[in-house]
């Protein structure tokens, strides 16, 4: 899977193990746009090689590749990875990783639509 | 009781599933115990692996290739869809799952088909069914049997008691015996608990149509 179509079942596990570590701060939010903008802000704040590794998830991409792609472009990084999101519905992600268990958190109040 | 089936859909081909027959329900609820004890230990291998082998309990010709090229989501709303299917009906109308309880450790002699084998073993020894037979009946249908049969044996283990000397306890200071009942398990000495009715004021009722959830059986409104 991927190249620019959504993930397989294997790396959307890895990614929702990320996406639920973050989950209790981008829940919060209303509007899909700002749920992006928490999670990716909360990343940076914390560990920023985790955003790395979930577009290099996303994009089926060895994290390295990711890293010398995106040197010196934070825009455009920011722009895929929000991208990438989307397209693997991230919102719904969050729904699945609460039902399989993967997260103990779910969706407050907007569901990102 | 019904013929309940799902259309699933993966990586481009689609199946239509019936409801587990009591083999494949065992089957499906180990997968789960994979599933959650992934899950405690991040493992995602473990993850993917449970849920693959889930799907493949209901479809036994899904391959390797075809669900890792499959989108997630579609692995995900299949793994729901099956999930959703074989549901025990009616579970909370069955005392000895209502009541359910355990330490969750294994016993010495434990291994990895005892979980189907309890129920075969105690239905055939019973009723003299053989495995395939009792593999085939629906989950609900063997969770009444099996609640009957450890029932019977109950009562005749209390009768056994009450022919027993150990039954009768001699109080030294009345110089008699009272007869001690052998004990029940929870889900047998335990009546089904009551409906807790709701009352509810007129004048905190919404306004308009009001649109009660599911299974809400009544809503008794107390006027001022």
């Amino acid at each position: 899977m991927s190249e620019k179509g959504p993930m397989c079942i294997r790396a959307a596990v890895e990614v929702m193990k990320i996406l639920a570590e973050y989950a209790p701060e981008f829940t919060q939010e209303e509007k899909d746009i700002k749920i992006i903008r928490s999670l990716v802000e909360s990343i940076k704040d914390d560990e920023p090689v985790q955003a790395l590794r979930l577009l290099a998830l996303i994009d089926g991409k060895p994290i390295e590749q990711i890293a010398d792609e995106y040197e010196g472009k934070p825009m455009e990084f920011l722009t895929d990875l929000m991208d990438g999101l989307v397209r693997n519905q991230f919102v719904q992600m969050l729904d699945a990783a609460f039902y399989l268990g993967v997260s103990k958190v779910r969706w407050d109040y907007g569901r990102g639509n | 009781m019904g013929e309940q089936v799902a259309v699933v859909r993966l990586g481009g081909h689609e199946w239509t599933i019936s409801r587990a027959r009591l083999g494949g329900y065992v089957r499906l609820q180990k997968e789960r115990e994979n599933l959650v004890k992934g899950v405690e230990e991040g493992d995602n291998g473990k993850i993917v692996g449970a849920i693959f082998e889930f799907l493949r309990v209901c479809i036994p010709e899904l391959t390797q290739d075809t669900f890792f090229n499959a989108p997630w989501f579609e692995a995900v709303v299949a793994y729901q869809q099956i999930d959703t299917l074989n549901r025990l009906p009616f579970a909370e109308e069955f005392a000895i799952i209502r009541y359910a309880k355990g330490d969750g450790k294994p016993v010495p002699w434990d291994n990895p088909l005892r979980t189907v084998l309890i129920w075969i073993h105690l239905i055939a020894k019973t009723y003299s069914w053989t495995k395939e037979a009792i593999e085939n009946l629906f989950p609900e249908e063997a969770v009444a049997f099996v609640q009957e049969i450890i029932a019977d044996e109950q009562t005749a283990r209390e009768f056994i008691h009450s022919l027993s000397d150990v039954a009768y306890e001699y109080n030294r200071t009345t110089k008699k015996s009272h007869y001690r009942p052998l004990q029940r398990p929870a889900w047998m000495a335990l009546s089904k608990p009551k409906k807790i009715r709701t009352l509810l004021r007129r004048d905190m009722l919404p306004v308009g149509n009001v649109i009660y959830p599911e299974n809400v059986d009544e809503v008794l409104l107390l006027d001022e």
